[in-house]
C-alpha cells in the first residue's frame, strides 16, 4: 500500500452502498525492533473516512482500535525516541491492515524502530561556532532500484554553531554544509572605465579588502571539499553519532562572464545565478553578486573555487536559461557563447491515436538531466514550438485536463530518438511527432508463500524489454491479507515478481535482478485492462539487517 | 567612550573631506599619517573582546587580538567612523542608539585607547515537558515583546524556534528587554483516549511561560544584556473543545475555504472537516481561547470561469470555552458600511492630483483582520459612495488615511466622531455612512531644541490621541506639516529616545505634558515652537 500523507478535509460523496457493520478491530502489541520489548504508550492513528482516528497504546506496548468496518486501513505509529513510521514501512511503502469477516487483525506486532541521531558541531578556522551554517543531511536510498544519494532533512546551526538530526532510520549519511563566513563582504572587483561617449569600454579593477573577500566552499564530513572523499556516516537503530566539520576560509572566486547576447531593450532584463551539484542530486545555490561590466560583459563574485554550474536568465521567460559548467580555481574568464550548448528551436504535433480530447488545455513538458524542463501550451491542432532549447536528451510528457493520455511514441526529424527520448543538437530546428495513446492498465492480486498470503512483500513489475525500466516500472508491497494493486500500467509486455525483504536490491540494475527474472511470470498489459495474478513470493538473497 | 560631537558634522561633508585626500592633494597639506589605537570590550562584563572586526569609516577592516586590541595605521588627520562587529553582540547601530544621518566620529589623531563597546546578546534556553514529564519535540517557542509601531504597543516575535527529539530549545540573538516565551505545539497534540469512558478530547494548546493561556497571566523575562536564562516548561493538558456550524449563501459550484484563527496568529487547520455540499463544518481539538472564523467563497462569473478578485466573505469572532454549534456564516449577508468622501482640498484639482483616503475598520480583539477600503477606488470611479462588506457586529476602531495630498479634517458615523471614539456595530443594524472630509489647510510647524541637536519629538493631541506625530530629530530642528498634520490644540515635548514611547496613550505621555510647550494650529498657520529634551524612562539601557 502507499502511505497517504496528512488527512484530506473533504467528506466524500455518500456512496449508496449498504453499511456492513462496523465491528472489526485493529489490535496487537507495539515492540521496539531491536530488542524485541513492548514499547509504553506510543501513539497509534489511521484514517477512518478521511478523518484521523488516534489513540494511545498501554504501558504493556498493547493497542486496540474498535468498531471499524471492513476494509483497508494504513497504521501509523510515533513515540518518543523513535521513528515516526507506517507499518512495516519501507521508503514509501508499508503493510495496509485489511480487516473484515474471517480476517485476523489483532495479532499485529508493531515494530517501531529506534531513532537514530546525527548531531554535531561547525566550526570555523579559529575553532569558533559557525552560526546559521546550512547543513544538510544526504540518504542513500534505493526509491527507483538504484541507489542514490538524495537530501532527507535540512537544519541551520544554532548560536553553539550546533546542528542535530533526529528521528532517523538506520543507514547510510552524507553530511555537506554551506555557510558564508561573518565577516565575509562580496564585492565586485571589476568597474567600468569609460563613461564619457560609452562606446570604448576599458576594466579597472577595484581593490577588494583580501581579509573580507572569503568565503567558505561547501564542505562535505568530515571536512572535505571534494565529495569523493566525504565519509558516510553508517548509522544503526538507537544510536547516536557525532559529527563535526571545520570550515576554512578562502579567497572568493571572481568570475567574467563575456560574449553574453546583448538585450538592446532592457540591459536590465538579466539574471545569472550560480550553484554546485551535490551527490548527483542536489543543487547548492550560492548568494553570489554579480554585475555588469558593459554590455555583454557581466562579473560572478562572491563563488568558491571548484565545478560550478552557471544559470544565465535573460528575458522573462525562464526556461529561456541557459546552462553551462566550469571549473573555476582563481579569477577566470568564460566565453559564454562557446560554453553554452547551442540553442534551437523544438516545433511539432501531438496526435491523439483514438479520442478526441480537446487538446487547447494539454500541456507539454519536455524534461532534460538536471531538471531541466520547458513546458507549452498545446494549439487547439495539437501543434506546439518551443523557442531555443538547450541541447541535450529530453523526455515529453503530457498532461491533459481530464487524463487518461500517456505518451506512447516519439519521432523526429532533426534529432535522434531512442525509445520515448529525443536528443537535440541544437544546431538546426527539430520537428516532432509525438503519439499519445489511451488506456493504461492495472494488475492486481496476492502474493503468496508456500501456499499462504504474504504481507509485507516487494511486489514488483518491470518492462520485459529491460527499457523505460525508471519510468515504466511499478511496485506495491502486499497488505496484511497478501493483496496488491499495482496501477496506472502503460500497455505491454511485463515481468511480474514478488520479492521477500527485497527492499535493499538495486532492482534496475539487469544483473541484480537476473535471478527473479527467471521464476517470474509474463503479464500483457491491455489498454483499460484489469488483470488478476497469485504471483509466488521468491526469498531474497540478501539479508540485510535493519 | 566615543566623543559625541557638537559641532553640526554631516556625514558627507566627512566623506568627502575622506575621499580627496589622494595623494596629490595631500602635498598640498602636511602628510602626517597617524596610529589609531583602540579596545573592543564587552559592554556587560567590561572584558575584552577578541577576534571582532573593526571597521574604519568603511575602508578598511582589522579583527581585535586576544586582548581586545586593535592599531590601525597611516591614518590623516580627520575624523574617522569607527564601528565593530561580532557574532553573539550587538554593536551601537544594531542597538538602535545612533541615529542613521549622524555617526558618532572618532578623531585622528587620537589621546589613549579609542573603546569600542559591544553588548552581548541574551539567551533563552531550555526545555518543555508535558504533565508526564516526558519530552514534547516540534513545540514552537517564541520569544515575543511589546514593541511601539506606530504609537501603538503590539505584542511582536522576536525569535522563534522549535523544540527538538529531546524537548530542548535555545533562542539566542536577543537584543536587551522584556520578554514573555510562547509555546505552541504544532500538532495540537490532541489524543483519544478511546479507554477513558468520557469522551473528552483533551490535548495542548498555545500556552505562555508559565502556563497562562494568553499573555495577561504571564511572566515577564527579563534580559539584560550577556543573560543566558534556562527555562523550563511544563505543558498540562487541556481540555479540547469542538467548533461546529454551517456556512450559508454559498452555491455548490463555487469554491470555498473556511480558515479559523486565534488571536495570537496561529491557525488551527489540523482537524477540520468540511462537507463542500451541504456548507456544514467541524473542527475539533480547539482550545479554549478567543478565534476568527472567516468564510471566503470565489464566485464564478457570467464567463464561467471563477473570480478571485471579488471573493465574498463572512467573518465570526467567537470565544471557545466549551462545545460550540449551531454557529452560522453567512456569506454575502454581513453588515456593510457605507463611506462617503467629501474633497474639499482646494486648487491643484489637476488628474494627476488624485484625492484618495484609506479607510480601515480594525476589529478590537482582532486587529489583524482589518478590512479596508480606498475611497474612491480610482481616478474615473463615479461619486457615489462604496461599501465595505461582510462585517462582524463588534467594536471597530476607524482609521483613515489620505494616500496623497490632504488631511482627514472630520470622520464621523451618525453621532460618533471616529476619530476620538470606537465605532459598535450591533447585530442586525445597520450603521449610518462613514464619512471623511478631506482638506489641505494643514498648518506647518517647526520644532527646535533647546538643548541639543538630537531627540525624538511628540506632537501631542490631547482631543484626538490618534492624530499625535512623532518625529526624529537629527539637526536641532524639524518642519512638519501636512498631510499629517491637522489643525488643532497640541502639546509639543522631546524625549532623548522616542522609540519605546507609545505617544498616542494619554497614560504613557502624562509624566513627559508637564513640560510641553503648547501651541494652537488653524489652519494655514505658520507655527513654531521651542523645547528642551527630557530623559525618556522607556529607553532601556
Amino acid at each position: 500500500m502507499t502511505v497517504l500523507i496528512f488527512a484530506l478535509i473533504l467528506f466524500p460523496a455518500c456512496a449508496n452502498v449498504p453499511q456492513a457493520p462496523a465491528a472489526y478491530p485493529i489490535a496487537g502489541v507495539v515492540v521496539d525492533a531491536v530488542t524485541g520489548a513492548p514499547v509504553p504508550r506510543v501513539e497509534l492513528w489511521t484514517f477512518v473516512k478521511n478523518a484521523e482516528m488516534k489513540i494511545i497504546a498501554g504501558e504493556d506496548g498493547r493497542f486496540r482500535f474498535t468498531a471499524l468496518e471492513a476494509g483497508k486501513y494504513p497504521l501509523y505509529g510515533q513515540a518518543q525516541g523513535y521513528v515516526q513510521e507506517g507499518y512495516d514501512q519501507h521508503g514509501a511503502f508499508f503493510t495496509g491492515i485489511v480487516v473484515g469477516a474471517g480476517l485476523d487483525s489483532e495479532h499485529l506486532v508493531f515494530r517501531l524502530h529506534p531513532q537514530a541521531v546525527i548531531h554535531g558541531r561547525i566550526t570555523d578556522e579559529h575553532g569558533d561556532a559557525v552560526r546559521h551554517a546550512s547543513v544538510r543531511l544526504f540518504a542513500s536510498s534505493n526509491a527507483r532500484g538504484m541507489r542514490a544519494r538524495g537530501v532527507q532533512l535540512q537544519t541551520q546551526t544554532d548560536d553553539l554553531g550546533e546542528y542535530r538530526f533526529a528521528h532517523l532510520l538506520a543507514g547510510k549519511y552524507y553530511l555537506a554544509v554551506q555557510a558564508q563566513p561573518w565577516y565575509a563582504q562580496a564585492g565586485l572587483k571589476w568597474r567600468n572605465a569609460s563613461m564619457q561617449n560609452g562606446s570604448s569600454f576599458r576594466r579597472i579593477e577595484v581593490k577588494l579588502d583580501p581579509t573580507l573577500d572569503v568565503v567558505y566552499p561547501v564542505t562535505f564530513y568530515p571536512g572535505v571539499l571534494n565529495e569523493r572523499s566525504a565519509i558516510e556516516l553508517n548509522v544503526t537503530a538507537g544510536s547516536r553519532e557525532e559529527a563535526n566539520i571545520q570550515l576554512q576560509a578562502v579567497p572568493s572566486v571572481h568570475v567574467i562572464l563575456t560574449n553574453l547576447p546583448v538585450d538592446e531593450k532592457d540591459a536590465n532584463n538579466f539574471g545569472v545565478g550560480a550553484n554546485q551539484k551535490i551527490f548527483g542530486s542536489f543543487a547548492a545555490v550560492f548568494p553570489a553578486v554579480s554585475g555588469q561590466i558593459s554590455p555583454g560583459e557581466y562579473e560572478i563574485a562572491g563563488l568558491p573555487p571548484g565545478e560550478i554550474t552557471f544559470t544565465i536568465n535573460q528575458g522573462a521567460n525562464p526556461q529561456e536559461a541557459r546552462m553551462f559548467s566550469a571549473n573555476v580555481s582563481e579569477d577566470n574568464t568564460l566565453d559564454v557563447a562557446a560554453s553554452t550548448a547551442a540553442l534551437a528551436n523544438v516545433s511539432g504535433r501531438v496526435i491523439q491515436q483514438s479520442g478526441n480530447a480537446d487538446m487547447q488545455e494539454a500541456e507539454l513538458t519536455i524534461t532534460g538531466k538536471d531538471n531541466r524542463s520547458a513546458s507549452t501550451k498545446l494549439r487547439k491542432d495539437g501543434t506546439f514550438s518551443f523557442a531555443s532549447v538547450q541541447a541535450g536528451t529530453y523526455k515529453p510528457y503530457i498532461a491533459l485536463p481530464q487524463g487518461g493520455q500517456y505518451v506512447q511514441q516519439v519521432a523526429a526529424s532533426g534529432a535522434k530518438v531512442h525509445g520515448r527520448q529525443v536528443t537535440l543538437d541544437g544546431s538546426h530546428e527539430a520537428q516532432l511527432t509525438i503519439t499519445l495513446a489511451r488506456g493504461v492498465g492495472q494488475l492486481m492480486g496476492t502474493a503468496q508463500l508456500d501456499g499462504k498470503p504474504k504481507a509485507g512483500a516487494m511486489v514488483l513489475l518491470v518492462p520485459e524489454s529491460g527499457e523505460n525500466i525508471e519510468d515504466d516500472s511499478r511496485m506495491d508491497q502486499s497488505d496484511s491479507d497478501g493483496t496488491f494493486a499495482l496501477r496506472e500500467i502503460l500497455p505491454g509486455k511485463y515481468r511480474l515478481m514478488a520479492i521477500d525483504d527485497g527492499w535493499d536490491l538495486e532492482w534496475a540494475n539487469p544483473a541484480v535482478l537476473k535471478p527473479f527474472r527467471e521464476n517470474a511470470q509474463i503479464f500483457e498489459i491491455v489498454p483499460d485492462g484489469s488483470t488478476k495474478a497469485t504471483v509466488n513470493v521468491q526469498r531474497s538473497t540478501k539479508n540485510t539487517p535493519r | 567612550m566615543l566623543r559625541r560631537l557638537h559641532a553640526p558634522v554631516l556625514l558627507n561633508t566627512f566623506f568627502a573631506l575622506g575621499l580627496s585626500l589622494t595623494p596629490s592633494a595631500a602635498r598640498q597639506t602636511v602628510s602626517e599619517r597617524f596610529d589609531l589605537r583602540g579596545k573592543v570590550i564587552n559592554a556587560a562584563t567590561g572584558e575584552p573582546v577578541s577576534g571582532a572586526l573593526v571597521q574604519v569609516s568603511d575602508q578598511e577592516s582589522l579583527f581585535t587580538q586576544s586582548d581586545g586590541s586593535f592599531v590601525f595605521t597611516n591614518l590623516p588627520r580627520g575624523q574617522v567612523a569607527l564601528a565593530a562587529r561580532k557574532p553573539g553582540f550587538f554593536n551601537d547601530r544594531e542597538l538602535g542608539h545612533s541615529n542613521p544621518g549622524m555617526f558618532p566620529m572618532t578623531p585622528v589623531p587620537f589621546e589613549g585607547d579609542a573603546i569600542v563597546k559591544l553588548t552581548p546578546e541574551g539567551i533563552i534556553f531550555g526545555q518543555v515537558k508535558n504533565e508526564n514529564g516526558e519530552p514534547m519535540d516540534e513545540v514552537a517557542v517564541r520569544a515575543e515583546r511589546w514593541q511601539v509601531l506606530d504609537g501603538r504597543r503590539q505584542l511582536q516575535i522576536a525569535t522563534e524556534t522549535r523544540t527538538d527529539d529531546e524537548g530542548n530549545f535555545r533562542l539566542a540573538e536577543l537584543l536587551p528587554g522584556n520578554y514573555y516565551l510562547a509555546f505552541v505545539p504544532v500538532d495540537g497534540g490532541m489524543r483519544n483516549d478511546f479507554r477513558r469512558k468520557k469522551q473528552g478530547a483533551e490535548g495542548y494548546g498555545l500556552q505562555f511561560y508559565p502556563g497562562s493561556p494568553d499573555v495577561a497571566g504571564a511572566i515577564v523575562l527579563q534580559v539584560r544584556p550577556g543573560t543566558q536564562l534556562r527555562m523550563s516548561q511544563m505543558f498540562g493538558r487541556q481540555h479540547l473543545f469542538e467548533v461546529a456550524g454551517i456556512v450559508s449563501g454559498t452555491k455548490p459550484e463555487d469554491p470555498f475555504q473556511i480558515s479559523f484563527v486565534s488571536s495570537s496568529g496561529d491557525a488551527v487547520m489540523r482537524n477540520l472537516r468540511l462537507n463542500p455540499k451541504t456548507g456544514r463544518f467541524q473542527i475539533t481539538g480547539v482550545p479554549p481561547g478567543s478565534y476568527m472564523l472567516t468564510a471566503t467563497s470565489f464566485q464564478r462569473g457570467s464567463d464561467g470561469q471563477v473570480s478571485y478578485s471579488q471573493p465574498l466573505t463572512a467573518m465570526l469572532p467567537i470565544h471557545v470555552s466549551s462545545d460550540l454549534s449551531g454557529l452560522v456564516l453567512s456569506l454575502g449577508a454581513g453588515i456593510s458600511a457605507a463611506v462617503q468622501l467629501r474633497d474639499e482640498v482646494q486648487g491643484n484639482a489637476s488628474p494627476n492630483n488624485f484625492h484618495q483616503v484609506v479607510v480601515r475598520m480594525i476589529p478590537k480583539e482582532f486587529p489583524q483582520y482589518a478590512p479596508a477600503i480606498s475611497v474612491p477606488p480610482s481616478p474615473d470611479a463615479s461619486r457615489a459612495p462604496v461599501r465595505i462588506e461582510g462585517l462582524a457586529p463588534g467594536t471597530y476602531s476607524v482609521e483613515a488615511t489620505s494616500t496623497g495630498a490632504g488631511y482627514i479634517a472630520s470622520l464621523r458615523c451618525g453621532s460618533v466622531d471616529l476619530l476620538k471614539d470606537d465605532l459598535t456595530i450591533a447585530p442586525g443594524s445597520a450603521p449610518p455612512p462613514i464619512e471623511v472630509i478631506l482638506r489641505n489647510d494643514s498648518p506647518q510647524l517647526t520644532v527646535a531644541l533647546e538643548n541639543g541637536m538630537a531627540a525624538g519629538v511628540v506632537i501631542y493631541s490631547q482631543e484626538y490621541s490618534r492624530r499625535s506625530l512623532a518625529a526624529q530629530i537629527y539637526n536641532g530642528t524639524i518642519s512638519i506639516s501636512g498631510p499629517n498634520l491637522a489643525p488643532g490644540i497640541y502639546q509639543v515635548f522631546a524625549v532623548n529616545d522616542v522609540s519605546e514611547l507609545e505617544f498616542r496613550n494619554p497614560i504613557a505621555v502624562e509624566r513627559y505634558l508637564k513640560h510641553a510647550k503648547v501651541v494652537s494650529l488653524q489652519p494655514g498657520d505658520n507655527a513654531s515652537v521651542r523645547v528642551m529634551i527630557q530623559q525618556s524612562a522607556e529607553s532601556q539601557q
